[in-house]
C-alpha cells in the first residue's frame, strides 16, 4: 500500500513513446479516429506541422499507465488536459506530475505536464483528479 | 470572442466489446482490470460515423482541418465493454478564436449519468 498522499508529492517523470507511424496507426485503428491530420504529412505541412501530430488523445492515454505505476491503488475520476504543442510521428515524450491539492472530503489533484523529449517544449498539461 | 448557443446533436447507442477494448488497450498501454474500458475510451464513440457527421455538420466548413485544443473526462462510474449506453452530445461554435466545443454525456439504460465529456476542436482554416 502506498504512503499516505501530500501536497506537493512528485511523481516520478517517465518517457513514453517514441510514437512511430506505426503506433499512429495503431492508435487510430483502436480509436476510430482516422483523421487524416495524423498520416498525411501535406495535410499537416498545410497546419505549419514538418510531419503529422499525433493525437492528442494517444498522449492523454499515457496518463492512466503513468498514474497506475505510480499509485495502483488510486481511482482516476477526472482527467482535464490542454494541449499547447503537438508532438509529432517519432517523437517521445516525458510525463511529470505534482500533487497539488489534497482533501478530506475530495479527490486530490494532479498536475501533470507533458514535454517534448528535449525537456523543454511544453506540450500538454493536465489535471487529475483521484481518489487516493 | 463570440459564441453560438449549444446544439444538441442527437442521442447514441454506443457500446464496445471486449476485441475493441482490447485493441484500445494495446494501442494505449493500458492495464485496465477486467471489462473496465480505459478512461479515454469514450473517444472512439465520439468518432463514430454517425456522430462524426453530426459534428462536421455543426463545423460546416469542409476547408478547416480540426486540431485537438483540449479534453476532459469527468467519470461518476467506469465503464465496462459489453455494456450498452446512451451518448448524449451537444456542440456550439466559438468564433475569435474559431473552435468547436463537443459535450457529451454517458448514461446507462436507467437514465443514470455515468461520465460527462468535453472536446474543444481548434478550426484552423488551412490553405489549399
Amino acid at each position: 500500500m502506498s504512503p499516505a498522499l501530500a501536497q506537493g508529492d512528485v511523481l516520478p517523470p517517465r518517457l513514453f513513446g517514441p510514437f512511430t507511424a506505426e503506433a499512429v496507426v495503431a492508435y487510430a485503428q483502436a480509436s476510430g479516429d482516422d483523421n487524416p491530420l495524423h498520416f498525411d504529412p501535406d495535410i499537416a505541412a498545410r497546419a505549419g506541422l514538418e510531419r503529422p501530430p499525433v493525437h492528442g488523445m494517444l498522449i492523454m492515454g499515457c496518463f492512466e499507465p503513468y498514474i497506475g505505476a505510480w499509485r495502483p491503488e488510486a481511482k482516476i475520476v477526472k482527467l482535464s488536459a490542454k494541449f499547447i504543442r503537438p508532438v509529432l510521428t517519432g517523437d517521445r515524450i516525458e510525463l511529470s506530475g505534482k500533487v497539488v491539492r489534497v482533501a478530506q472530503d475530495g479527490p486530490a489533484v494532479l498536475r501533470l505536464t507533458v514535454r517534448g523529449e528535449n525537456g523543454r517544449d511544453i506540450a500538454c498539461l493536465a489535471e487529475i483528479f483521484i481518489v487516493p | 470572442m463570440s459564441s453560438a448557443p449549444a446544439a444538441a446533436l442527437g442521442t447514441f447507442p454506443v457500446s464496445s466489446t471486449a476485441g475493441e477494448a482490447a485493441a484500445f488497450r494495446a494501442a494505449t498501454g493500458v492495464e485496465s482490470a477486467g471489462d473496465v474500458l480505459p478512461l479515454t475510451f469514450p473517444m472512439r464513440w465520439l468518432v463514430a460515423p454517425e456522430i462524426r457527421a453530426a459534428l462536421l455538420d455543426a463545423v460546416a466548413d469542409p476547408d478547416v482541418v480540426l486540431v485537438h485544443e483540449s479534453q476532459i473526462f469527468d467519470y461518476s462510474h467506469r465503464l465496462r465493454s459489453g455494456e450498452s449506453y446512451a451518448l448524449s452530445v451537444s456542440a456550439r461554435r466559438e468564433s475569435a478564436p474559431d473552435r468547436l466545443l463537443v459535450d457529451g454525456v454517458i448514461s446507462d439504460a436507467s437514465g443514470l449519468e455515468l461520465a460527462r465529456l468535453e472536446t474543444i476542436l481548434r478550426l484552423i482554416k488551412a490553405p489549399v
